[in-house]
Parts: C-alpha cells; sequence; structure tokens
C-alpha cells in the first residue's frame, strides 16, 4: 500500500489584488475602503515615505537611536491600521511605526522612544501595545491579548504583526496554536518583505506561501498584494470583523518589498542586487493608489505635493516636541513595568540608585 | 554650530570619510546630504541637521575620524535654526550613555579616574565596607576589572592605580617631514593591510619552490585556442587549466584545501573546491572566488575567471563571490617574477603562486633541448601541513601539468 501524502494545492492561495499596478480596478470586495477612506490611506502612506526619511536622517544626525525603515511598505502599514477600530489591540514591531501614528500614537510618542525617552502611555483609547523590537513576541501577544478580550466581554480584536523572517520562529507556532484552539478574536499579520535582515523569503520556508501556515492551525489564511493599499485595507478589515463576530483568528500575509535597507545598521548591497530593487521599486505602492485615485477623478492636482509639505512640517513640529523632553533618567526603567512595582523591583530600584550614587553617575549636574 | 560624529551603527567606535559632498561657504538645507562616511557596517551619508551656510569643513577625505568628534561647523540664523542635537547637555553620564553620541563632549576618553570603574557587585559591597573608593585601586582582572585581591592589595598599601593619562590626542596624519608625503591608508586598502598582518603574525608560513614542463600544455592549449577563435570564443589562459589541475592534486591531498579554525585547534575541509583568484585590481588585491571549479567545463572556468577578474577591477563583486574560499591561486608570473612567496589568505592553509612561464634550455635524455617551463610555488601553514605532503601535492600538480592526457583523465 501507498501513504497518499497530501499537499495543499497551490491554487487554494490566490493573490487577493483590487488595484493593479497601473491603477486600474482588477476586482471589487464588499468590505472595500470608500473614496474618503482610500484618500485617508493615501496621505498615511505619503507621510510614511516623509517619515522615513526623516527618521534615518535623525539617526544619521546622532538624535535618534537605530530604526528600521519602511519605504516600499507603506500600502501594507496605513491598510493595516485603517482597517481597524481604534481600540483594537496593535501589537508590532519597528516596521509597523507607520501602522502605530496612523493608529492613533502620536508621531512625538514614537520619536520620543527612538530618543530612549519616556513619552507616557498611549492614549487611554488606543489600543496598542509598546513597539517590540524582540522578533516574532507580537503573535503570542496577539492570542494573549485576544483572549484577554474575549474574558472580559469586549469586542475588540488582537491584530499581531511580524515580519516573513518571524514566522520561523516558535513564538509564531505557538501564536497561532493557542489562537485557534481558543478561538480568540485574533488576526495575524505577515508583512513578507521578501528579506529577513540579508536571508531572503527562499531560505525562510520550504512553503509555497507563509498563509498556507494558517492550513495546520485550523485557521483560514490569505495572500493579498501588500503593495496594493486597498486589498490590503478589504483583506484586514474582513479579517477584524470576521473575528469580532467571534469566528476566530485569521493570517494574512501581505507580500512586499523592503526597498531600504532592514534598519540604518545594514547595508544591503552586500547580499541583493542593485536590480532586484530598481525592478520592485517600479511597483511604488503610493504611485499605485495615486493613479486609481487619478483615474477615480478623487485625485486633486497637486495633491501629493502639499500632503508631504504638510508631512514635513508635522514631523518638524513632532521632532521639536520630542527633543524638548527632559532626558530619561536610570531610576525610570523602573518605573513601567508594573502598574504598582513588586518588592523585588523596589529592592533593585534602591540598590541601582545607590549603586550609581557610589559612582557619582546620578545627582550631579 | 558644530556638527560632530555621531554614533550610527550601534557601539561604533571611528568611521572613515570617504566623500566630503558640500564645499565651505556652501548652503544648505535641513536633511542635505553633507559627507559620505564608512563604518564596519555602512556606507552613510550624513545630513545637516540644520539649514545654514558650512563655516568650516575639519575633517579630510580619508581621515578615520572618533565617535563625538566635531565633522565640520555651520553656521545658521537663529530663526531658522531646528533644535539642535548637543543644544541640551546630558544631566548626568548615565543619561549621556542612551543619549545619541552627538550630544556627549568630544572624544576624550574616560581617564580611571573619571570614569566608571569595573567591579562586580560583590567587589563594590567590599569596597563600600572597606571605605575604599574603586577608582583608586588599580584593577588586574580583564578589562581593568578590580578584584577583591586588589581590594586586599590596596589595603595593604601595595597598589594604586597610576595617574590617568593626559587625554589622547584626536586621531591624524602625522606631519610628514620635508621630503616625504603622507596618506592614509582608505578603503580597500586598509582591509588588505588588517588581513595580511593577521596571516603573517598567525600563521608560520613555509614554502615550496619548483617548476614543471608544460610544453605539451601550450601545444594543446594552441590547438584549443585556433578552435575556439575559429568559434569567435575567448582565448584560454593558462589559468584555468592550472585551476583543473589544482582541483585534480587537491583531490588526493584534501587537507590542502581546508581552513584552521585556531580557536578549537581544527582543520576544517572543504567538501568544494572552490578556488580562490588573487586578482589585481585598481584599488588593491581582491580575491574572487570560483566555485566548484572542478565541476565547470574548462570554457565556463576561463569565462568565469576572466568574469570575475573583471568584476573585481570594476568593484562590481557580490559579496558571495569572495566568500568560500578552499584555496588559492595567485597568478602574479602573468606580470612577472620567476617565484613569488604569496602570503596565505587567512584561514586557509595554502596558497599557489605560478611564476613566469617561459621557454628555456633543459637536459632531456642526456641533450639540451628548449621547452615550455613554469615555475611555482607553495606557501602552506606549518601547523597544520609539512613539507613532505606539500611537495607530495606539488609532484601531482606537476604531474597533471606536465601531461594533459592525465589531467583530462581527472577532469570531469
Amino acid at each position: 500500500m501507498q501513504a497518499n501524502f497530501l499537499r495543499p494545492p497551490q491554487a487554494e492561495f490566490p493573490v487577493v489584488r483590487l488595484v493593479g499596478v497601473d491603477g486600474a480596478r482588477l476586482a471589487h470586495a464588499e468590505t472595500e475602503p470608500d473614496r474618503e477612506t482610500m484618500l485617508d490611506l493615501f496621505r498615511w502612506m505619503v507621510f510614511g515615505r516623509i517619515f522615513d526619511q526623516r527618521m534615518i536622517s535623525l539617526q544619521r544626525q546622532g538624535r535618534i537611536g537605530t530604526i528600521g525603515t519602511i519605504r516600499g511598505q507603506e500600502a501594507s502599514a496605513a491598510g493595516l491600521a485603517l482597517a481597524m477600530r481604534r481600540s483594537d489591540w496593535l501589537i508590532g514591531s519597528y516596521r509597523e511605526l507607520l501602522a502605530y501614528i496612523a493608529h492613533g500614537v502620536s508621531i512625538e510618542t514614537v520619536i520620543s522612544l527612538y530618543r530612549g525617552g519616556v513619552p507616557g502611555p498611549f492614549p487611554a483609547d488606543v489600543g496598542a501595545m509598546p513597539i517590540q523590537i524582540v522578533i516574532g513576541t507580537q503573535i503570542p501577544h496577539a492570542a494573549g491579548a485576544a483572549l484577554g478580550a474575549k474574558l472580559r466581554g469586549s469586542d475588540d480584536v488582537a491584530v499581531g504583526c511580524c515580519g516573513d523572517g518571524a514566522t520561523s520562529e516558535g513564538d509564531f507556532h505557538e501564536g497561532l496554536n493557542f489562537a485557534s484552539v481558543h478561538k480568540v478574536p485574533a488576526v495575524f499579520f505577515v508583512q513578507n518583505n521578501g528579506w529577513a535582515i540579508s536571508v531572503p523569503r527562499a531560505r525562510q520556508t520550504a512553503s509555497e506561501t507563509i498563509a498556507q501556515k494558517a492550513w495546520a492551525y485550523g485557521m483560514p489564511g490569505v495572500v493579498v498584494d501588500g503593495n496594493d493599499a486597498v486589498a490590503v485595507y478589504a483583506v484586514v478589515k474582513e479579517a477584524v470583523e470576521r473575528a469580532r463576530a467571534g469566528d476566530g483568528p485569521a493570517l494574512i500575509e501581505a507580500v512586499t518589498y523592503r526597498v531600504g535597507p532592514h534598519t540604518t545598521s545594514d547595508d544591503p548591497r552586500r547580499y541583493r542586487s542593485d536590480e532586484e530593487v530598481a525592478q520592485h521599486e517600479q511597483d511604488d505602492p503610493i504611485a499605485r493608489l495615486r493613479r486609481l485615485l487619478e483615474r477615480e477623478g478623487i485625485y486633486e492636482e497637486g495633491m501629493q505635493e502639499r500632503l508631504e509639505e504638510e508631512a514635513r512640517s508635522e514631523m518638524s513640529a513632532a521632532i521639536e516636541r520630542a527633543e524638548a523632553a527632559p532626558d530619561v533618567t536610570p531610576d525610570q526603567m523602573f518605573d513601567l513595568t508594573w502598574a504598582a512595582p513588586t518588592e523585588s523591583v523596589q529592592k533593585d530600584r534602591a540598590q541601582t540608585i545607590s549603586d550609581l550614587q557610589e559612582l557619582g553617575e546620578v545627582g550631579k549636574e | 554650530m558644530e556638527f560632530r560624529l555621531a554614533d550610527i551603527g550601534e557601539g561604533m567606535q571611528e568611521a572613515e570619510v570617504l566623500h566630503w559632498l558640500v564645499q565651505e561657504g556652501d548652503e544648505v538645507k535641513e536633511d542635505q546630504p553633507l559627507i559620505e562616511i564608512q563604518t564596519d557596517k555602512v556606507t552613510a551619508e550624513l545630513p545637516s541637521p540644520w539649514k545654514g551656510r558650512v563655516e568650516r569643513r575639519l575633517v579630510q577625505e580619508g581621515d578615520v575620524v572618533t565617535v563625538g568628534a566635531v565633522l565640520l561647523e555651520i553656521a545658521t540664523d537663529g530663526a531658522a535654526q531646528a533644535v539642535a542635537p548637543e543644544a541640551k547637555k546630558p544631566a548626568t553620564a548615565a543619561a549621556a550613555a542612551q543619549q545619541p553620541a552627538a550630544a556627549v563632549a568630544a572624544a576624550a576618553p574616560p581617564t580611571p579616574a573619571q570614569g566608571r570603574v569595573l567591579a562586580a557587585p560583590a567587589t563594590r559591597r567590599l569596597a563600600l565596607e572597606l571605605g575604599i573608593d574603586l577608582r583608586e585601586v588599580l584593577g588586574t582582572g580583564p578589562a581593568g576589572r578590580v578584584t577583591p585581591q586588589d581590594l586586599a592589595a590596596y589595603a595593604a598599601g601595595e597598589r594604586k592605580a597610576p595617574a590617568p593619562p593626559p587625554p589622547a590626542a584626536p586621531r591624524r596624519l602625522a606631519d610628514a617631514g620635508p621630503d616625504e608625503e603622507r596618506r592614509p591608508l582608505r578603503g580597500l586598502r586598509r582591509v588588505i593591510a588588517k588581513n595580511m598582518a593577521v596571516a603573517h603574525r598567525e600563521i608560520p608560513q613555509a614554502a615550496h619552490l619548483d617548476d614543471c614542463d608544460i610544453t605539451e600544455l601550450a601545444a594543446l592549449r594552441g590547438r584549443w585556442n585556433a578552435l575556439l577563435k575559429a568559434d569567435g570564443a575567448d582565448h584560454l589562459t593558462y589559468l584555468p587549466f592550472a585551476v583543473k589541475a589544482v582541483c585534480a592534486a587537491l583531490r588526493f591531498h584534501p587537507d590542502l584545501a581546508a581552513r584552521f579554525d585556531a580557536e578549537r585547534d581544527e582543520i576544517v575541509r572543504s567538501r568544494r573546491l572552490n578556488i580562490g583568484i588573487a586578482t589585481d585590481a585598481p584599488d588593491g588585491l581582491l580575491v574572487p572566488v570560483v566555485h566548484d571549479a572542478d565541476r565547470l567545463p574548462l570554457r565556463e572556468l576561463g569565462q568565469e575567471i576572466r568574469r570575475l577578474a573583471a568584476a573585481a577591477r570594476e568593484r562590481t563583486l557580490q559579496q558571495q563571490e569572495t566568500e568560500g574560499g578552499a584555496f588559492t591561486i595567485t597568478n602574479h608570473g602573468a606580470i612577472g617574477g620567476l617565484y613569488g612567496l604569496p602570503i596565505i589568505r587567512h584561514p586557509e592553509v595554502a596558497i599557489l603562486g605560478l611564476g613566469r612561464i617561459r621557454d628555456e634550455a633543459v637536459v632531456r635524455g642526456g641533450e639540451i633541448a628548449v621547452r615550455t617551463i613554469l615555475h611555482f610555488s607553495i606557501t602552506f601553514d606549518h601547523r597544520v601541513l609539512d613539507g613532505g605532503e606539500i611537495a607530495r601535492f606539488a609532484q601531482d600538480f606537476q604531474r597533471f601539468m606536465e601531461d594533459p592526457d592525465r589531467l583530462m583523465l581527472e577532469m570531469n
């Protein structure tokens, strides 16, 4: 007898794309953005491009620490954030900074975090967990936050974000499994940008798609064109509303491309060719959405330039505010983990301060 | 306003100035690139934090500058001035550690009396109990760490920390004498200098010199090149033949296609015959690697060597094209030199130098004959290889070079 091994058929994972690279509508979806929302998407994506440039500049000037770049991934970030409700949990990484801002966290707060500052809590009505640099933790965190929402009887959904590289981590698989077993209101959003620092997607997984991993955990999965803001929005919206209605978690793979370096400490020319980048730059998500807006008569002459100018002045004002904030002091690191510090935290805090005083490193102007 | 070099690379100490992108007197806009620098990790353009005019450039292309050093001065008109990174001085040294380095005063390194003294918490506690100021104790542990023994010695009045050394002068080119011209090692040259010094310092290198009679190979090459010419294809140099002969010989002597892991005292044999080809490029020596050289047909091998050499000269080699080498060949004879004594490409264990090829008068069967002779040298790591094995490798190499039939029997 021969065992009948089954493979998931590739045909089950077509790429959802509503708008072509040339800006033409290819299809419609029930959850697609309306006219107003399309303009919002465009505004946030243009902002994201400027934000990215300014943040890299600030890092090169020594004004903030290492920063991840988002150039080329604006559609995924904006489509994700705008499809969520403000109180839904956004649990992201350094690649979701634009999503955090579009979701309701202030620009100044994000800049402040990258200055090593203590910007104060996120707005109370915004569901957002701290930006986590550790790879893949967002997935179990989202599963837990979603379970919490379910137990509290809230109808908020938790969205956990990660990249293609994180899908090789145990956290990713544990999180998906847990979420599915407990049928929690979670959405898992993977930005597959082709590169995990210098490791290409082909070396990351032998699966045809990342989305098909959802099958193993008994949840639906979908591949969406991550440079098509309209499609990303529609797909996330559907997944979020499905989860909110009690139908359990889903996995979204947004296929995009990281045009810039992994972070300001990375030199991608050491591992990928300029031709590859140039080829992907042909499909600029901002240009694609603009072409759609133009075709549908929504775009007004000079709109992009105006939005860029607005973004620049918003950034300048936010930078000024963030840099005017007082410097963080060493004792503050003990104050922000627990609502009420535990006994051991209090002890550590006192010990650290006394050690630093002994070394003459605090209490001196 | 002074624009300082920030730590833009997660703990970098210094960077090399590649290019100035502005001239003194230029008007610059906020975020306009001012200067291009190279760190261990990246090449980066540093953009201006301010709108203004470039007053003075304080470093030169090729300088290696320390984090915190002033790169240039920019005059800003007060109104247009953005928030200056160094407008606020960090309140405390601890806060400074979390601040971008631009905010830290220029390059003065911490002296023992001022900076943080390394010591374990238990040692700190002991010092506190003994009433000893750690900054006065001479640490003998790793990186100057103060140990409990040091405290005991200090208490017994034996060892005191030396007076702090004067702050190190910023690194700059020493003045040149009237008949000298000094210039800094830059870019590739610096890398070569570092690699060669490591190879020379760590590897006890010995050499083996010999020659071989390649008259028959020369005739064969002549016939094949006539065919290639008729096809309109590039001709074959001797180098691809030598690569094939090396591959064939390495199969009998696999310990030469290896690297030495000195930390673990282990020889790591390569399962693939990736052969590095030392290439004379305008900026300095580069060693592109022909991967699986034993598996390429000779004609393709010749093309691949040609392609890699061109990429080396144009500095367009991809990183993977310089990695994974198991053995290196340097063909200095193409330029000159009967024999060379090449330095091993660390951490490989042997390198073959191909010297001059010329017609020489040699004795064959008691008669003087004119034959085509190739001179060659092998430098090897005497820690892991001995002269006997090298001589046997050299004999096999000779045999394959002297008798093309034998070489073709080994080719795949």
